[in-house]
């Protein structure tokens, strides 16, 4: 199987929702579904809460794609906008930067080069009635002097509604599309999740479902002798079900288990071989947060069969964990762990563990 | 293994500083995946809306895949106009 292309990957990653404050790490994740778009100045308790129950991601959400806490940290700060009387608000950011950059790309085919980056970003929050809809776009432009055939261009946009219901129900419903660039990834992501949590019971059951169309474009610089990525062109499609039980009050458990598809727009890839896969999964988490800190844990083994012969069913044990410490007013820590499994451009999944 | 932090003074200037590592091992397949990320980013205001930034980015990946390895190192200063707070 001669090198050929570039790895990446669709992941198939757990990740726990917090239970008080899913808002504050649901987005930790670039590309996930459910991204806090709630202002700082709002008060918690009237934020909609996004239940991102234990939930498989479906859309890449590797390490690779992992937004920056940092980048959350300083995003408040334009996203900070103040609720005028008919509780909306907008905010917008632009900038500019330039600098040099040892690894023009960065691609393979190591260049230096003097880097312009051109970014902006608008989003507008209106609430009502305990509900909340959200509408974001973001921008990105990097060109590089020395080297304008790996400049790049990120762009996303999104749409997230959610709230309480008069029952006590939580709903969810989020739609987003987004193009991002690795070094070892262009992909153009479009997803979309919808969930519901039953009013607070002893156990209180809930469901999500999430798709997302994932279209892979090449990779400058020869990466791994080519960058086409092409037959890695996929759908991906999750459903989950499960309780969420209260140990205490600032603790959580949750389970259940769920279903994922995958289904490639070409029949075989580049090797001959039908990459079609179904996976089923228990899982099990727990989850901790008060106001100042949060921590999640989950768990998920993974079964895997492929329409392919030649591929063996696999058991991937899944494993995320992640938290945030607010140390003073001042100083403010986080670190996430995972291992899940992911999809590559070389038929077969990968296992992969990514410390941030 | 990684850590992060992002630490806020109360003139709002704010740094952060994150390392991610991940490792990708194929499943049946002899290849080993390495990648270790580094990121200093700070924003300091110079008025009311608009900031001064600045990011310092290093990167190094590398496999056993036909013994492929980059690197970067990138530094960028900037500004930022901030509408909304």
């Amino acid at each position: 199987m001669g090198g050929r292309k570039a790895l990446a990957v669709l992941a198939l990653f757990t990740a726990l929702p917090s239970s008080g404050c899913a808002e504050e790490a649901a987005g930790a994740l670039r590309g996930a579904l459910m991204e806090d778009a709630a202002p700082a100045s709002w008060p918690r308790d009237k934020r909609a809460r996004p239940e991102r129950a234990a939930n498989i991601e479906t859309g890449a959400i590797g390490s690779v794609a992992d937004k920056s806490p940092i980048a959350q940290e300083q995003d408040k700060v334009a996203l900070r906008g103040r609720l005028a009387d008919d509780k909306s608000t907008t905010a917008i950011s632009v900038g500019f930067a330039a600098g040099y950059t040892t690894n023009a790309g960065p691609s393979l085919d190591k260049r230096d080069s003097g880097v312009m980056r051109t970014t902006a970003e608008v989003q507008h929050l209106i609430e009502s009635g305990g509900r909340q809809l959200s509408l974001k776009g973001e921008f990105a432009d990097r060109q590089y002097v020395d080297r304008p055939d790996v400049g790049d261009m990120h762009y996303a946009a999104a749409a997230q509604y959610g709230g309480t219901l008069k029952s006590g129900a939580q709903f969810s419903a989020s739609l987003k599309t987004e193009r991002r660039i690795d070094v070892d990834e262009n992909v153009h992501e479009t997803a979309m999740s919808v969930g519901y949590e039953w009013p607070k019971t002893v156990l209180t059951p809930f469901v999500q479902v999430m798709g997302a169309y994932l279209d892979y474009g090449s990779i400058a610089g020869d990466f791994l002798e080519s960058g086409n990525q092409d037959d890695r062109d996929r759908v991906s499609g999750t459903a989950q079900a499960g309780f969420r039980y209260d140990l205490a009050g600032k603790l959580a458990l949750r389970f259940g288990a769920g279903a994922d598809i995958k289904r490639y727009a070409e029949a075989r890839d580049d090797f001959g071989l039908m990459r079609d896969s179904t996976s089923v999964f228990p899982f099990v988490g727990l989850s901790y947060a008060d106001d100042d800190n949060t921590a999640d844990l989950v768990y998920a083994p993974v079964f895997r069969s492929y329409r392919e012969m030649a591929f063996s069913p696999l058991l991937a044990h899944t494993v995320a964990a992640r938290g945030q410490m607010q140390i003073s007013t001042a100083l403010k820590l986080f670190g996430a762990a995972r291992m899940g499994l992911e999809e590559t451009d070389f038929s077969l999944p990968r296992r992969s563990r990514s410390m941030r | 293994m990684s850590v992060g932090g992002v630490m806020t003074t109360s003139g709002g200037t704010s740094a952060g500083l994150e390392v991610a590592y991940t490792l990708s091992d194929f499943v049946g397949f002899d290849r080993l995946d390495r990648k270790l990320e580094a990121t200093l980013k700070a924003k300091t205001p110079m008025s009311e809306r608009f900031f001064l930034t600045g990011e310092a980015k290093y990167l190094d990946f590398n496999t056993n895949f036909a013994d492929a390895r980059t690197d970067m190192l990138m530094g960028m200063i900037g500004v930022a106009y901030e509408y909304g707070k």
